[in-house]
């Protein structure tokens, strides 16, 4: 555990999440939670089981959310915690954001950099995308393949980026050690598929014409 | 541990919660009972109220079936679709595309109003009316108070439009346990998700609008993953298509300003929605259109497979919204464990035949697709007034939030389908030497240019310190709270300065405004209903009757027999009915003389909009 979590101030029954006790309901006062990992009650790690932190979402929501608990700011905030500390954990790579940045590794503004390997491949997939961008001339099909193709191609390389950052977190680094600023031109990367890969999303949905369906007319 | 706590103990009568469905063409009311959701339906009367509101010179509005059947007596006073104008601004009405018999103006803040009687009013007042019918007819189905309500709107309803509909209750003086999103309704209705993890579709195809919602339901908690809609499309586009064909059949023998002929376009589209709803069940059905004084009697025999052949592209829409949120959930259709159906125009059998077909499973039609939503709200004000802690629902924001930064972008601070509540810090700066104040833009929407987005509001913060450029460290948070109401503070750190902040309102009312209308009378609107029913209801029976007096001689020479007949009974009744004080028998004569009277009005409504026509052209002139 991150912090040492103590009693219940209110039945005395042991905690395991600073926002609540579970075992008679009360939402517990506190300036600062913890950590997403300390929110739910989970050690520092990377290797984290989704069904589990689901669970525990469910469990703490049912005592801190405003329908239940009255809508207090108190309990506005307790759910907003979860909700966001949910959000991070469940992301693969915000949660080895998290961890970088526990572990004192270097942010996105000091270690701007990719992998020296990655940049060549960056290079590609910019050249095929711009291509498929300008070439308005072929059929929609063959766009969209070209498309899916690339898709796939950039889902499995992040797909492989994420297992390699995994890898260096298991077990997790020593703090300030050398190898964080490698984790994070990784995550750089990783960061850098993601938007490539929203970018393509949205390409696609705009050729099936869906791109409008998004947005009430104002 | 803080349960809703109601106020039982200071009141003679007992109170009750309800869920209300305040819908775009009707409105209606449930109650939690014993076991399960119950639709509200006061004897002899029928459980959807018409969300129409009509505004007399003199007197309180009238609301629902009396105030639809001013519709084509008093056009110009007697107001529909008020959902459509809430938090929205004239522009937002499309009133070229979509004309209103009633005056829309728009007030300072560039919202829409309307001008009945030379009096302005806000469409939450008029909400807050239909808001108050709901309440008088909750009352007699139950014999309680109403102390509460959860209200629901649609998923695709934007900040401003919640906040409108809150206005509203307050107005009518309703508290309003919880805004709930209509398809999250739906899915709580049919009480999905008590055994094993599910993930359900909820299709609600209405009127006017359409909504799809990928919901999660784990362990009693209910979640939107996503949510997609249309706030263009609906059951009435269905009808509009089969008035296309009749204007494409009558081009040759009609001339063109006949289409937009008021008289035309409402027999247009009644008989219209009259054959769509008879190609729900049959296999063949009559289009009819008969109008003597415009020299139309048009019958087209539609086959179901031409009605579907006409609305397939509308339903292909729908499909695309499914694709959009299957695409945000990142869910496929096999996915998908549950399908609800809600809304008038899911009982269209191509619709339910191509959402089937598109989920790949057969959709829930158990409940009355137009109570579904009703009886899931009536489940939540359950909820939250502790009746059960075995559902928790879990929604998500519709829209990205934002505020604009320099050059007009915009910086997202609370993405799309972000599950709420949430909050969200972000640290800003200043851009110019010794800059003392920062204006904060505050929108909602996707685009990525703050001028495409829809604008909440602004405010500036003042009083900070003289400093070099970007050395101030502003603090701006925002935070949706679980009804998805937005608040928005900044806060300027370096120094430790506290500093002032001003948010002005731009769709919300100010609360002086709610106060004005308060005091206006609309909190007491609901006393001494009784009596003031009798009343009202004993001189809308002489009105009545002194119309149906007026018109006796069309009566007699229009009508068939048995209409006649069914008039002469009723009006015998009526005049029985205002000699006593007792509502029920008044209000049923006075029930019986408006249905009896129908046949009557049409054929004199034909004449009254004819003679409208015949002005306005004049006018044009």
């Amino acid at each position: 555990m991150d912090t040492g979590l103590h009693s219940c101030p209110h039945c005395d029954a042991e905690l395991w999440s600073p926002l609540a006790c579970e075992e008679c309901g009360a939402l517990l006062e506190s300036s600062d939670h913890g950590t997403p990992f300390v929110v739910f009650g989970l050690e520092r790690a990377w290797d984290i089981d989704r069904k589990d932190l689901r669970r525990r979402l469910l469990r703490l929501q049912r005592l801190v959310h405003p329908d239940h608990a009255g809508a207090t700011d108190q309990a506005q905030e307790a759910a907003a915690t979860l909700n966001h500390a949910h959000e991070v954990l469940a992301d693969p790579s915000l949660r080895a954001n998290l961890l970088l940045r526990l572990l004192g590794g270097p942010d996105e503004s000091t270690e701007r950099k990719m992998p020296q390997d990655f940049l060549m491949e960056v290079l590609e997939w910019n050249e095929t995308l711009d291509e498929i961008t300008e070439d308005q001339g072929s059929e929609p099909a063959s766009r969209e393949a070209r498309l899916i193709h690339l898709q796939d191609e950039l889902l499995q390389r992040r797909e492989d980026l994420l297992v390699e950052v995994g890898a260096a977190l298991m077990p997790l680094p020593e703090p300030k050690s050398e190898s964080l600023a490698l984790l994070r031109r990784r995550l750089n990367a990783a960061r850098y598929l993601a938007r490539t890969l929203w970018r393509i999303r949205e390409m696609r949905l705009t050729e099936q014409g869906l791109s409008g369906a998004t947005k009430p007319p104002l | 541990m803080g349960y809703i706590e109601l106020d039982v103990v200071n009141n003679d009568a007992p109170r009750v919660v309800i869920g209300i469905d305040l819908g775009t063409t009707n409105s209606l009311a449930a109650i939690w009972e014993d076991t399960g959701p119950r639709v509200l339906t006061p004897d002899g009367m029928s459980a959807s109220i018409p969300s129409v509101v009509h505004v007399p010179a003199e007197g309180n509005p009238v609301v629902g079936t009396d105030a639809k059947a001013q519709a084509m007596v008093d056009p110009e006073h007697t107001v529909f679709s008020v959902k459509r104008m809430m938090g929205r601004g004239v522009e937002d009405l499309d009133l070229a595309n979509n004309p209103l018999p009633y005056k829309v103006l728009e007030d300072d803040r560039k919202l829409a109003m309307v001008e009945l009687h030379g009096k302005r009013m806000t469409p939450q007042e008029l909400s807050a009316w239909i808001l108050v019918g709901v309440l008088e007819h909750a009352r007699k189905a139950t014999g309680s108070e109403v102390a509460a309500a959860v209200i629901t709107v649609p998923a695709y309803f934007d900040d401003a439009q919640r906040q409108a509909t809150r206005d509203a209750a307050r107005i009518a003086g309703l508290e309003v346990l919880r805004i709930v999103n209509e398809p999250t309704a739906a899915s709580l209705a049919y009480g999905l998700g008590r055994t094993d993890a599910q993930t359900v579709a909820v299709f609600d195809l209405g009127g006017g609008t359409f909504d799809v919602s990928l919901l999660s339901i784990e362990e009693g908690v209910f979640q939107v993953l996503a949510t997609n809609g249309d706030t263009r499309l609906g059951g009435d586009d269905f009808d509009q298509a089969l008035v296309q064909l009749a204007r494409e059949d009558l081009a040759n023998d009609v001339s063109p300003e006949l289409f937009n002929d008021p008289a035309f376009l409402q027999a247009a589209r009644l008989s219209a929605e009259k054959c769509k709803q008879a190609l729900s069940s049959d296999p063949e059905a009559e289009l009819h259109l008969a109008l003597p004084d415009l020299n139309i009697n048009y019958r087209r025999r539609i086959t179901r497979p031409e009605f579907e052949a006409l609305i397939e592209p509308l339903v292909q829409r729908t499909l695309q919204s499914c694709r959009r949120a299957l695409s945000d959930a990142e869910l496929t259709t096999d996915q998908i464990d549950e399908v609800v159906l809600v809304g008038g125009s899911t009982r269209v059998p191509l619709v339910r035949a191509q959402v089937e077909a598109f989920f790949g499973r057969a959709p829930h039609t158990a409940l009355n697709p137009d109570h579904v939503v009703a009886l899931g709200a009536a489940v939540q004000a359950h909820v939250l007034t502790g009746g059960t802690r075995d559902v928790l629902l879990m929604d998500v924001t519709p829209l990205s939030l934002g505020i604009e930064t320099m050059g007009g972008a915009v910086s997202k601070m609370i993405e799309r389908n972000s599950t709420i509540p949430c909050s969200h810090k972000e640290g800003f700066s200043t851009y110019a030497e010794g800059q003392t104040g920062i204006d904060f833009h505050v929108i909602q929407g996707e685009r990525e240019l703050a001028a495409d987005c829809r604008s909440l509001g602004r405010f500036s913060l003042k009083d900070i310190p003289p400093m070099p450029a970007g050395m101030a460290r502003v603090g701006v948070r925002f935070a949706l709270d679980a009804d998805g109401v937005l608040t928005v503070s900044a806060k300027e750190e370096s120094t430790g300065a506290s500093a002032s902040i001003e948010i002005a309102p731009m769709h919300g009312l100010t609360d002086n405004e709610v106060e004005t209308m308060l005091d206006a009378g609309f909190a007491n609107a609901q006393e001494d209903f009784d009596n003031r029913r009798v009343v009202d209801l004993q001189t809308e029976i002489g009105t009545m009757l002194t119309a149906i007096d007026r018109s006796n001689e069309a009566a007699q020479t229009g009508l068939d027999r048995e209409s006649l007949l069914d008039l002469t009974e009723a009006v015998e009744a009526a005049k029985k009915a205002q000699t006593t004080h007792d509502l029920p028998q008044i209000q049923s004569a006075r029930d019986r003389l408006e249905q009896a009277s129908l046949p009557l009005a049409t054929i004199l409504m034909d004449g009254v909009v004819k003679g409208a026509i015949t002005g306005k052209r004049v006018d044009e002139l």
